[in-house]
């Protein structure tokens, strides 16, 4: 029996002991083809899933070689059943090919025609393919391209898009690296994707995910289409890109609710494209305003489905994913695999951190006993009014006053769900609130006196969850969420984890109410964070406000 | 005839009989008749005679027959189609029918011989009597002989008259000498030649595909004279009675055609002496014994498991008996597999005598106290209980869920899942898998083969669903893997591969194979990780205890060669609940834990602790409460009543330890006058208790599924020796009634017919209805459909005798 570091379980989980010495190399060994689902202290759980195996595929490894890392790390006997089915499910992608044949036009090619005749069997394939050209090959009009992709993946025979792509109207663009280069993860990102074609690159937040945007825009040097969250975001795109690249500000332009530019490069948000009226969606002539030859979507776990219709149509453009996860809430991740492509480059939050590119994080829970007062209202409370309740008593607000006291020299976030709560934070703390009806430029404003350190406490809302870079919060107080989404802990938590200038440890509170649900949601958040490998503390309200923010000796 | 002679000369002569030729066997002989022919020893025959007429029954013959591979079967053939006319062959003629030398066939006559279906010498061979009609109505394939076909198509007798006179039979030699003219190779051929096209292709096909053919219009006119060319080669045959039509719509080719068209051969290839081979492909012994392994831990966890969900709540028992489906799928859900899994989880602990009826008012299926035995030992001992029980069982677990002839789903554990070939089969397949040389395993469909070719009467042994049903579970339990036994099957079955009987042998084997099964699995760890995000993983195996004490204070996530357990509030709180305190559990997973307890979870522990409890509930032999609160106060003062184990709940409420009537008693003595209170309000344990059933045997297979062992054997044969001595002791008969001896009825019968025929006397022995021999002097009017009329010479009356009350005849 060998003494590998890896232990196949039959439910295609992988338990991969970390301090293991093979544990580097037989980390490196799956990755490629395994999800990271959870990275705690001492054992690492990846997932075996049809969509990391296609990912695989798509990447060029064969299932013989993920057999063989399997068998050669493993500690146990490989369950039988686990290594068929690798195999077979990674046989199953690539017998469908998406060409361009000439003569044709684009075509589905089937390497299997069994596979084919399958397909061409279902309702759904019927009405998005043409004629039969011979046995093995059926003609697909190219408005269908992603349909079909997306039709083809449920069916569980994901098709290989090789028909290659548009170059898009040319635009120089270049990186400007004077005093700074691309980190060496970033670079591979770049390559990883341009090499691909199309996909998604998995960086987690803080890593730098704007600058392999520009790098991959230095790449294509086309005509590039940006979407992003929101309109904050939209700005800061355009702030690095002007920095880190040839582009002038005249080149770049924003396609938002308060302004409609189109530009060699243009920035338009999520909501701007969805938004409807009587039926249709009036922007969604953007997509064809230009011959775009590049497309990037940031934050692509948080794509709305109308984009996903959209951008079906886009098959034939160059298409660019930014993620911090794959997981998607609502389930889509296929989507994502079939219409964005396959994940071309993924690196682990702890080693990018371990490299010094994102700060390091200590998370801790502050739990608050609640006086028999509040106990007695939460317990009397109608069901859908209780999270409210307990995530707002006058309890928790005290203990964050006393948390921020504490950081006295830090830049500290305040980060709530409940606008009340938050603008009763803002008075007791003299801090300015930040929350939807902020107009963006005060909140610019806001943004940039924190970062220059003008001012030291900011209390925001849900807007901030994404995409705004405050480099130089070191403490976030998390005092209410959206029900203990495991999202937005990875993306507040993210708001931390850009670098400090003197490599400090970022905090992470989150003040929770104990024996309520927001202890139960509470609970959520610290496995997803416990997963991520964060250092993980639990304090009670009491020692919080009694002086100390240290655990207690446990 | 000649009245026998004393049985110690029988072996120098000609037996004349089954019984005659057994009774002069030797014991080594009788051995492996009995161990060959298992009916036969149970219950135990009187004597040699009454082993004989069993042995002869139809019922054992067929099923002795359809246990024949397919050499046996086609030396049966051979022999049954030379001795068609009545008499004995000889081992040249077989061999020369079988198309191969005489040191082949051989063996396998006298393997024949020995199971008794042939008896006679080593060089002449005699069928039991009903071993032509055990076989079918046409042995290696051919058809009825003509004069046969002739009786039962009687408008055809011209034709073979025709026939005849084409093969210039002359008319003295009558139908005999047709039938040997005809079967003549040189002289079909010659026939033949004047054939229109076509027609040796059309005698081909019927000969290779049995030799009945299916035509439209069998009946049809035809004339032998009609020489033209474009005769059909149908009519042709007809005309010549080469075919002859039996019924509407089907013809025959005669016995003798097919035998001169195979050159005087009875088997058209010579016959298949050989299995056919199982090829192999490589399959590592490493590899295969990996998943083996790994197969075999996960089937013992799985009854482990069973056992403790069912000693927590065991499965009611159907009214039609065993556990229903609903039952099952809850079983399923508890053991995390499906629900064809857990049919075979609880059909294997059931065969193994580790669940059954607990016997109580509302039956239930419960571990029984065997359970408790087996848990304690190591995975290789308690795999070996479960594969070997495995392999005996006379039941198929897949047949659970199905629905029977009447549309109800078969229950498991119930009769309608009971397969009595189930354990024949899977021994023919583990011996056939046991010749699957080391280092590589067979394909299904090749053993599939095998086993057809093994036992190609019997249609478990042809039925591919069955055999991959029983390969399947074979691969459940670790037995087989990759196609191949595995180290420890092989050292569990023996090397023929076949579960023998259950003797010091076979316990031997089952130590080998635990001690092999044991040494291939991973040891068992005794620490595991804890981890912030409050999980525990286990790298391997947990000792029992652990594992136990773990799975009370956490779930388990993920399963396989590690165990991810998770903790949360609930499961703290079962553990809590179960007597455990924080500090307990705190102390356990740090002596366990590899690494210091994360704070997280110590935080949970001390967290759930610290609002459990707040409603107390504990358990107390008896309760006490009075108004007056001075008498409590000086009861729980007072020296004598300390045994009770007194405690104060509240100023008017004592609990005791002891129970009520102790309570009772000791109150008494100290002078009071307590009131018993009824039983209603007494506090019961929080904790259920683990059910057991009464002992119980485990199930055993039926006697006659397993050949007995060679003790049994030989205690069989002394047992008939003493009764063929009793026999021969035994008063002479009264004067002028010859001895009758004993004789297959076969040969009774043929006696009979003759004596009839010749209208001669006999002497017929017969066994009246209560078992008592008599003879009867007797004039045998008409031997027919195993009746025969007699006349009885003693009293003038018309007798109607049943053929098996004839035990002989004898000359009158």
């Amino acid at each position: 029996m060998s003494d590998g570091p890896l232990i196949v379980q039959s439910d295609k989980t992988l338990l991969l002991e970390v301090d293991h010495p093979d544990a580097p190399a037989c980390r490196k060994a799956i990755a490629p083809f395994a999800e990271l689902e959870r990275a705690p202290e001492h054992v690492h759980t990846y997932r075996l899933t049809p969509l990391g195996l296609w990912n695989a595929r798509a990447a060029g490894h064969d299932a013989e070689q993920v057999v063989d890392v399997l068998l050669e790390h493993s500690r146990y006997p490989v369950p039988h059943a686990l290594l068929v089915d690798v195999a077979e499910t990674m046989d199953r992608y690539g017998r469908l090919q998406l060409v361009d044949a000439p003569g044709h036009g684009l075509v589905l090619h089937a390497t299997d025609v069994p596979v084919l005749e399958e397909v061409l069997r279902s309702k759904k394939v019927a009405p998005l393919v043409g004629d039969r050209i011979d046995e093995a090959t059926v003609a697909v009009h190219p408005s269908e391209r992603g349909n079909l992709k997306q039709v083809l993946l449920k069916l569980g025979w994901p098709a290989e898009d090789l028909a290659g792509y548009v170059d898009g109207e040319a635009h120089p663009i270049d990186l400007d690296t004077s005093g700074w280069d691309l980190r060496p993860y970033q670079a591979e990102a770049v390559d990883g994707f341009w090499d691909g074609g199309s996909g998604v690159v998995v960086l987690p937040c803080g890593a730098g995910k704007t600058l392999v945007g520009a790098g991959a825009m230095a790449k294509a040097r086309a005509t590039t289409l940006i979407l992003v969250t929101n309109t904050v975001s939209a700005r800061q795109w355009k702030d690095e890109l002007v920095k880190r690249t040839s582009l002038t500000e005249d080149e770049i332009g924003e396609y938002s609710g308060t302004r409609k530019e189109v530009r060699p490069v243009t920035i338009a948000t999520y909501q701007v494209l969805t938004t409807r009226r009587k039926g249709v969606y009036p922007h969604l002539e953007l997509l064809d305003a230009r011959d775009w030859g590049l497309i990037v979507y940031d934050e692509v776990h948080l794509l709305p489905a109308p984009i996903f219709r959209m951008t079906a149509d886009l098959q034939a453009r160059r298409r660019l994913g930014l993620t911090a996860t794959l997981v998607r809430e609502d389930g889509r991740e296929g989507e994502v695999f079939s219409l964005i492509g396959p994940k071309r480059y993924d690196a682990p939050w702890k080693d990018i951190e371990s490299q010094g590119y994102i700060a390091p994080a200590d998370c801790v829970e502050v739990r608050v006993t609640l006086p028999d007062s509040e106990r007695l209202l939460y317990a009397t409370a109608e069901p859908d009014e209780r999270y409210r309740l307990c995530a707002t008593t006058e309890s928790k607000t005290r203990v964050v006053q006393r948390v921020v006291e504490a950081s006295k020299g830090e830049q500290v976030l305040v980060i709530g769900q409940y606008i009340d709560q938050l603008d009763d934070l803002g008075e007791r703390l003299g801090a300015p609130v930040i929350k939807g009806e902020t107009s963006v430029a005060e909140r610019q404003r806001l943004f940039q006196a924190f970062r220059e350190g003008e001012l030291h406490v900011l209390v925001v809302s849900k807007v901030a969850n994404f995409s705004i870079d405050l480099p130089e919060a070191s403490v976030a107080v998390q005092v209410s969420g959206s029900f203990g989404s495991r999202q937005e802990e990875a993306q507040r938590l993210g708001r931390l984890l850009r670098p400090k200038g003197d490599g400090r440890t970022a905090r992470f509170y989150t003040v929770v109410s104990r024996d309520t649900l927001d202890q139960d949601f509470a609970a959520h958040r610290q496995r997803f964070l416990a997963e991520q490998g964060y250092a993980y503390r639990i304090l009670d309200g009491d020692d919080v406000l009694a002086g100390s923010l240290e655990a207690d000796g446990a | 005839m000649p009245p026998p002679p004393p049985p110690a000369a029988g072996r120098a002569r000609e037996p004349r009989s089954l019984a005659d030729d057994l009774r002069g066997r030797g014991e080594d002989a009788l051995v492996a008749l009995l161990r060959g022919r298992p009916d036969l020893a149970t219950p135990v025959p009187a004597d040699t005679g009454a082993l004989a007429v069993r042995a002869s029954t139809r019922h054992s013959v067929q099923r002795a027959v359809d246990a024949r591979s397919r050499a046996e079967l086609d030396v049966l053939a051979a022999v049954v189609v030379l001795t068609a006319g009545g008499g004995s062959t000889g081992t040249a003629a077989v061999a020369a029918a079988c198309g191969l030398p005489q040191t082949r066939t051989a063996p396998v006559l006298a393997r024949l011989r020995e199971l008794a279906l042939l008896w006679g010498t080593p060089r002449s061979h005699t069928g039991v009597g009903v071993l032509a009609d055990a076989l079918g109505p046409h042995p290696a394939g051919l058809g009825p002989a003509l004069l046969d076909l002739l009786e039962q198509t009687p408008a055809a007798r011209p034709r073979a008259e025709a026939l005849g006179r084409l093969l210039d039979v002359p008319a003295v030699e009558g139908a005999a000498g047709l039938s040997a003219r005809l079967a003549d190779p040189a002289g079909l051929a010659a026939l033949l030649r004047a054939a229109p096209e076509g027609t040796r292709e059309l005698l081909g096909r019927l000969d290779a595909g049995g030799p009945v053919g299916q035509v439209s219009r069998a009946r049809r006119e035809v004339d032998a004279a009609d020489e033209a060319d474009d005769v059909a080669p149908l009519d042709w045959l007809l005309a010549r009675a080469l075919l002859v039509p039996v019924g509407d719509s089907r013809v025959v080719l005669p016995r003798e055609v097919g035998l001169a068209l195979r050159e005087g051969r009875v088997l058209r290839e010579p016959a298949a002496l050989e299995p056919p081979p199982l090829p192999g492909r490589p399959a590592p012994a490493g590899r295969r014994d990996a998943l083996a392994g790994g197969a075999a831990a996960e089937a013992v966890r799985l009854v482990d498991a069973l056992g403790r969900a069912w000693e927590q709540r065991p499965a009611p028992l159907l009214r039609a008996g065993g556990v229903g489906v609903r039952e099952l799928a809850r079983t399923a859900a508890e053991l995390e597999v499906d629900a064809g899994t857990a049919a075979l989880v609880v059909e294997v602990a059931a065969a193994a005598g580790l669940v059954a009826e607990d016997g109580e008012a509302d039956p239930a299926w419960a571990p029984t106290p065997r359970y408790d035995a087996w848990a304690d030992g190591t995975t290789g001992e308690r795999w070996t209980a479960l594969a070997s029980a495995w392999a005996a069982m006379p039941r198929l677990p897949s047949l659970v869920g199905d629905r029977d002839d009447r549309g109800s789903a078969r229950a498991a554990l119930s009769d309608a899942v009971a397969r009595p070939q189930a354990p024949v089969v899977r021994a023919l397949l583990l011996s056939a898998l046991a010749e699957v040389p080391d280092g590589e395993g067979a394909d299904p469909e090749d053993l599939a083969g095998r086993l057809a070719w093994q036992r190609p009467r019997w249609a478990p042994a042809r039925d591919a669903a069955l055999l991959r049903v029983l390969l399947e579970e074979a691969a459940w339990l670790g037995v087989v893997a990759s196609g191949a036994l595995s180290a420890a099957g092989r050292a569990l079955l023996g090397d023929d591969g076949a579960p023998g009987p259950d003797d010091e042998a076979a316990a031997a084997r089952r130590r080998a194979a635990a001690a092999v099964l044991d040494e291939a699995l991973p040891a068992p760890v005794t620490e595991v990780l804890l981890q912030a995000d409050l999980t525990a993983v286990a790298p391997g195996p947990l000792e029992r205890d652990l594992e136990l004490e773990l799975s009370l204070a956490a779930d388990v996530d993920s399963r396989g060669g590690a165990t991810v357990y998770r903790f949360d509030g609930g499961t703290v709180r079962r553990a809590l609940d179960a007597g455990r305190t924080a500090d307990d559990l705190l102390t356990f997973l740090a002596r366990v834990s590899a690494t210091p307890v994360p704070q997280p979870l110590e935080y949970l522990v001390r967290d759930v602790a610290r609002r459990h409890g707040r409603v107390r509930v504990g358990s107390a032999g008896a309760y006490l409460r009075s108004d007056d609160e001075a008498s409590l106060a000086e009861l729980l003062a007072e020296r004598r009543a300390a045994p009770l184990g007194l405690r104060r709940l509240a100023p008017t409420v004592l609990v005791a330890r002891a129970d009520a009537a102790e309570v009772l008693r000791v109150l008494r003595t100290l002078g009071l006058a307590p009131a018993a209170e009824s039983v209603d309000g007494a506090l019961v344990l929080d904790r259920p208790t683990a059910r057991r059933t009464p002992p119980r045997r485990p199930p055993r297979p039926a006697p006659t599924q397993v050949a007995p062992d060679e003790a049994t054997a030989r205690s069989v044969v002394a047992a008939l020796r003493a009764g063929d001595e009793a026999v021969a002791a035994a008063p002479a008969p009264p004067p002028g009634a010859p001895l009758v001896p004993p004789a297959d009825p076969a040969v009774s019968l043929s006696e009979l017919r003759r004596a009839a025929a010749d209208r001669r006397p006999v002497w017929v022995g017969v066994v009246d209805t209560t078992g008592g021999p008599s003879k009867v002097h007797a004039q045998p009017l008409q031997v027919e459909g195993g009746r025969i009329t007699v006349r009885d010479l003693t009293t003038g009356a018309v007798r109607v005798l049943s053929v098996h009350r004839v035990t002989g005849t004898a000359p009158g």
